[in-house]
């Protein structure tokens, strides 16, 4: 594989869960990841970062690329058997999986039941983004009681973020 | 719950207790779901699988509808055992095949059971007689919300539910009902009231047979799409299909009766004769005889209970129950003879089948 920035081997992986809930892969070669200051996945700007150790330390640079660094499933694995290897091979062998999906559904998208959870993390982004509106507002209306206040409820979601996730 | 307790107690779906539906025999949800950190079960190592069902068993068995459940793994359970679940559709054939690292964990009344490490980390399942779907999936959707509290599912928020097989992601559900479909079958009207199913993308199944040929005149019908709609959006659409072959056979027996009523007074009578009367009694036979029995009590011929004594049977007389009947290995001519003794003594009570069978005046007796 090679890195997103050069032309280099990529060295460094990370996977970034973004806001919206996609996924984000990454993939630098050693000295770019210095650059981008990124060596530490925690160290990753913006959201949570989980890193792919894993992969670091796979043998072949040939099977990387078809190779979900989680769990060492192939792309042969898959056309051979149809199945996957886990959760994080959809990731890895998506257009491969996307490309099948039509002819075996009646859509592609997902619109049945979603993880309560998952809708709670969502309501509390939007009711965080709201709060930060309203603040800026107070602040620029120089109502700093009201300004007090709103970020006395953006802590307390915040403290109920960090329960969650404990 | 012993192994023993759950044999001795079969499901009110099994015996057909509550409300009896002439066409659907039951209605089926499962749902599959995954945990993120783990391999699948079919690519995970063994010791993945016996850490991954290590993590989740305490917490099945703490759902509240699994008190005093069945839990096992299987390997604690013998070939026979399992083949028993099987015959119950408690389990897969697919599990009854594992061991070490796969377990099954079953309500009380066998109404909801729970795969670990079959093809998915867990694959849940709930069971109700007649035409219920919406109640089934009622029953298991609570039971999801309440182990995704405790267990991190893999979800994307474009495929849904991540799956081992592409062909069950989104809803990662499954809706099947088993429909008893004599009328059709008869009039040989089966292939015709079937055929849109394919259009619909829903499978339909022979059961007890190969392909889509039945011996009981029993047949599975479930959603092939998993992905695209909503839970409530699948069940909606094979509902509206169950409907149109349930009215199909209606009227099938409606013309039967009318139109051929010394054919099906024939074939009903033989079977109550052969089953009442015989002593060496093959699967198959016993199967397509059964059928015809359940089918004259629908039709008023046998008195109500005939219908839960028939399906009890369909139960009994297959190769793990009447294995678990006695100590020995049995050969297939014994358990011929066995079956035979068994489905003799269970009809014993039951008079003969009379055309209008008490004194019901209307003139559609099969219509409940
Ligand atoms: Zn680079
Ligand atoms: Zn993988």
């Amino acid at each position: 594989m090679q890195c997103d920035l050069c032309q280099n081997k990529a060295t460094v992986f990370f996977t970034q869960m973004q806001s919206e809930g996609g996924i984000k892969k990454t993939a630098y070669c050693e000295s770019c990841a210095e650059e981008q200051g990124v060596t530490d996945p925690f160290g990753l700007p913006g959201e949570t970062a989980i890193e792919d150790s894993k992969m670091q330390d796979t043998k072949s640079q040939k099977a990387l690329s078809n190779e979900c660094p989680e769990c060492q499933f192939t792309l042969d694995d898959l056309r051979k058997v149809g199945r996957l290897g886990c959760s994080h091979c959809f990731q890895y062998f998506r257009e491969e999986i996307g490309q099948r999906l039509l002819s075996l559904h009646k859509g592609d998208q997902h619109s049945g039941r979603f993880p309560q959870i998952l809708l709670d993390i969502q309501d509390r982004a939007t009711r965080l983004a709201e709060l930060h509106q309203q603040l800026q507002e107070a602040v620029a209306q120089e109502d700093y009681e009201k300004a007090a206040s709103v970020r006395d409820e953006v802590r307390q979601i915040e403290e109920e973020k960090e329960g969650g996730q404990a | 719950m012993r192994f023993k307790t759950l044999i001795n107690h079969p499901a009110d779906w099994i015996i057909g207790a509550g409300a009896q539906h002439p066409v659907v025999i039951t209605s089926r949800i499962r749902l599959a779901r995954n945990l993120r950190q783990f391999s699948f079960p079919g690519w995970a190592t063994k010791q993945e699988r016996i850490e991954l069902l290590d993590l989740v068993q305490p917490s099945l068995e703490n759902l509240s509808v699994m008190k005093e459940a069945f839990s096992q793994s299987m390997n604690q359970l013998s070939a026979l055992q399992k083949q028993v679940l099987v015959e119950r559709h408690l389990i897969s054939r697919e599990q009854a095949a594992r061991g070490e690292g796969s377990a099954a964990v079953i309500s009380r009344d066998q109404s909801v059971s729970i795969m670990v490490n079959e093809e998915d980390h867990l694959r849940i399942q709930s069971i109700v007689s007649g035409f219920h779907l919406h109640e089934a999936h009622q029953k298991i959707a609570d039971l999801d919300q309440e182990l995704e509290e405790i267990l991190p599912f893999a979800f994307d928020r474009e495929w849904g539910y991540l799956t081992a097989c592409p062909t069950n992601l989104g809803t990662g559900m499954r809706a099947s009902v088993m429909l008893h479909l004599p009328g059709l079958v008869l009039s040989q009207q089966i292939g015709q009231a079937l055929n849109a199913a394919s259009h619909l993308r829903l499978a339909v199944r022979g059961l007890y047979g190969e392909g889509t040929e039945s011996l009981a005149n029993l047949f599975q019908i479930s959603n092939q799409s998993t992905l695209g709609e909503s839970e409530e959006t699948i069940i909606e659409s094979l509902e509206r299909f169950i409907k149109q072959v349930v009215d199909a056979e209606m009227s099938a027996r409606e013309r039967l009766l009318k139109e051929e009523l010394p054919l099906v007074l024939d074939h009903v009578g033989r079977a109550y004769g052969i089953l009442t009367h015989a002593h060496v009694l093959s699967s198959k036979e016993a199967l397509s005889h059964l059928s015809m029995l359940r089918f004259a009590a629908d039709l008023d011929f046998l008195p109500e209970t005939a219908k839960s004594i028939c399906d009890a049977l369909l139960m009994k007389i297959q190769p793990a129950h009447l294995q678990m009947q006695t100590d020995d290995e049995l050969d297939p001519s014994q358990r011929d003879h066995i079956r035979a003794e068994i489905v003799r003594a269970q009809l014993q009570s039951l008079g003969s089948p009379v055309k209008d069978n008490g004194d019901r005046s209307s003139n559609d007796p099969f219509l409940i």
